[in-house]
């Protein structure tokens, strides 16, 4: 197998994984709206809008990123890997929110603190 | 603001500065193919001169400092010309660092506006955002690991390719 076919592979194999980790995120951030919304924690709700808006650009980046089927491999892998490191960050922020007992932060500062628990982020984040 | 929470925030920043350079350069490998640019590229190549005019800002502040007349500027671009400062570090041998960064917010604003810019200046536009793109996600990332709320953040890269 050529080098070429090689990385198409491994993009290939990569954008599949990112598709999954974008579903799972988009799943986990509705479902911990949900949650917020019905426990009326109308900040952490707003908060998490914010998050599932900032997922849809990258989701919307990740689309563009994957249709750039003649950009050279090398930037296929970097900026594949932004949208990594982005959804990444997405996760940190959501772990943050609904961790019990973390110190509220700037963000999770503005919501009233709550009990909520969920299944692992990183479960979702794994697909 | 507590440290930790500026450094959450700093590296949120750093995250969103990659987000922007990897469209613009998605957008900039369109346009070498043929196909323009669309209304959706440009904030992000306004996002970037402004980054540019904010680091000629710390710039001049700095230069100011030293002939001791300087005024006032804002911490945030103080740390993005830090964050700038490794990206464009070869280009400083061939011109004057302001002229450098001059160019890469003239570079961002004319390529987002449609206009025609130079092969070469270009490709300096091009190698910068690269090396920028790279230093602001590894700050971005080590920035979040001050304080990681899951597991250590550097695996979670690796969980999503599992």
């Amino acid at each position: 197998m050529t080098f070429s076919a090689n990385a198409d592979k491994a993009i290939g194999y990569i954008a599949q994984r990112l598709d999954v980790w974008i579903d799972a995120l988009r799943t986990e951030l509705d479902e911990a709206q949900s949650r917020f919304e019905l426990g009326d924690d109308r900040a952490a709700a707003s908060f998490l809008k914010i998050l599932r808006a900032v997922l849809e650009e990258h989701a919307s980046a990740f689309g563009r990123y994957k249709a750039a089927s003649t950009a050279p491999a090398g930037d296929r892998f970097r900026w594949f890997g932004i949208i990594g490191l982005g959804l990444a960050g997405l996760v940190y922020h959501l772990a943050l929110l609904i961790q019990k007992g973390s110190r509220p932060s700037v963000f999770t500062g503005m919501c009233t603190r709550r009990s909520h628990r969920s299944r692992s982020v990183t479960q979702g984040a794994s697909g | 603001m507590l440290r930790d929470d500026r450094r959450m925030l700093e590296g949120a920043r750093d995250l969103a500065i990659a987000f922007n350079i990897g469209r613009a350069e998605e957008a900039i490998h369109r346009l070498k193919s043929g196909v323009g640019l669309d209304s959706s590229d440009l904030p992000h190549f306004v996002r970037i001169a402004d980054l540019f005019l904010d680091v000629l800002e710390a710039y001049q502040w700095i230069a100011q400092t030293f002939q001791g007349a300087a005024g006032s500027v804002r911490p945030d671009a103080l740390r993005l010309f830090q964050l700038v400062l490794p990206a464009v570090r070869d280009s400083m041998s061939e011109a004057p660092p302001a002229d450098v960064f001059s160019e890469l917010a003239t570079t961002a604003g004319s390529i987002g506006a449609g206009q025609v810019v130079s092969a070469e200046q270009r490709d300096r536009f091009e190698r910068a955002l690269r090396q920028l793109a790279s230093v602001a996600t590894r700050q971005g990332i080590d920035a979040l690991e001050t304080k990681p709320a899951v597991a250590s953040f550097s695996q979670l890269p690796k969980l999503a390719l599992m």
